[in-house]
């Protein structure tokens, strides 16, 4: 069954609390792994309003949903340009869904999302250098690398390298047709 | 202030805003425009008189540079710098492409990796240019900047995409490189 993307909901509050234990969904959603008590309420209101601001705003997030599990991760778009025609995304996936096939099937939505729906002319997303499940989806998708950030992020003192890859509307085009044909 | 061989540095105020609007030429797209989302940004001269006046914007980080005979000849940028990121964004916007090869313009990247790297202990400072920028890459690569990549088609501005190249520069790399003058603060 295709994952479906959709703005999250008042009723998610229950799975965005529960993955607030999970020290990847906060370094994804603050930036660090530290526990953070009381804010908690009002960050994931924060995260649900971000998902309607998008058609205007730069930054938007957006619940990755199973049909028949229901949600397992989060989409960030960001950096979003309209002028442009690009955007890039970054993804986090509840920890059960952290393997390459999971982590391929969930971009793979993401990347139709950005390009069928959003029509965008670009999209690029960021990785770091050691979520290795990662950075091999962005290969089987046909993503292009094209940036290497040394020591870019901080994690408990130690800079980690961040690796950039994009892919054109042309390129995710013809990869559809190539699978099309297969 | 800092007053060089060639240059004053200094932060730059809301009546700079004439001389340096002539630095927002939208014919000549150049990553010194880009906004945050990378788009390219042409404010009035109003707007950026006022952006000039907001101190919380401009001090410390927005440099206006001058000749030597007082003639506003760019800014220059420290943007973004946090000491938990450890890095910073430079930009050198100068009036013409021909002066990124003079002494002039080495003075001015002299200033911000000291500023980076000294004053502010940052471990890396980055810079973008685009596919058309070949002065402004060929001088920052002239003072040890790395290319970190090419984003390919990133920026749409007068009916066509231009890649965006970033760079960076290491700490450790600036320190075992010896560059020219000396920059005195006054």
């Amino acid at each position: 069954m295709e994952l479906q993307l959709r703005r999250p909901e008042r009723a998610d509050l229950d799975v965005l609390v529960d993955w607030m234990s999970d020290p990847e969904f906060r370094r994804f959603l603050f930036g660090d792994a530290e526990d953070k008590a009381l804010p908690m309420g009002q960050q994931m209101m924060g995260v649900l309003s971000s998902g309607l601001a998008m058609a205007t705003g730069t930054v938007g997030h957006l619940l990755i949903e199973d049909p028949s599990i229901g949600p397992i991760g989060i989409v960030v778009i960001q950096e979003l340009s309209w002028r442009n025609r690009m955007c890039f995304v970054a993804l986090y996936l509840a920890p059960a869904q952290r393997t390459s096939e999971p982590i391929e099937r969930a971009m793979r939505s993401v990347i139709t999302y950005c390009f069928d729906e959003m029509n965008l002319h670009r999209a690029g997303i960021k990785v770091e250098a050691d979520q290795s499940d990662y950075l091999g989806a962005c290969e089987r998708l046909g993503f292009t690398r094209e940036f290497t950030m040394q020591q870019h992020v901080m994690r408990d003192g130690k800079g980690i390298d961040v690796i950039g890859y994009g892919m054109l509307r042309s390129e995710y085009e013809s990869a559809r047709a190539q699978t099309a044909v297969a | 202030m800092i007053s060089g061989t060639y240059t004053v540095i200094r932060s730059a105020e809301p009546d700079d805003a004439n001389a340096m609007w002539r630095l927002y030429d939208p014919s000549r797209p150049r990553s010194f425009l880009l906004g945050p989302t990378r788009e390219v940004m042409i404010p009035t001269q109003d707007e950026m008189r006022e952006m000039l006046g907001r101190r919380d914007v401009v001090q410390g980080s927005f440099f206006t540079i001058e000749d030597r005979s007082g003639e506003i000849r760019g800014c220059c940028v420290l943007r973004g710098a946090k000491l938990e990121s450890e890095f910073a964004e430079v930009v050198v916007a100068l009036d013409s492409d021909a002066a990124y090869e003079t002494p002039l313009a080495d003075e001015v990247i002299e200033f911000l990796e000291k500023m980076g790297f000294v004053d502010k202990k940052l471990n890396k400072l980055v810079a973008h240019c685009l596919s058309n920028e070949t002065q402004y890459r060929a001088y920052l690569a002239r003072h040890g900047f790395v290319s970190d990549g090419i984003q390919r088609q990133m920026v749409y501005t007068r009916g066509q995409y231009f890649d965006l190249e970033s760079l960076s520069l290491f700490n450790a790399a600036h320190n075992g490189s010896a560059h020219g003058t000396a920059v005195a603060a006054s």
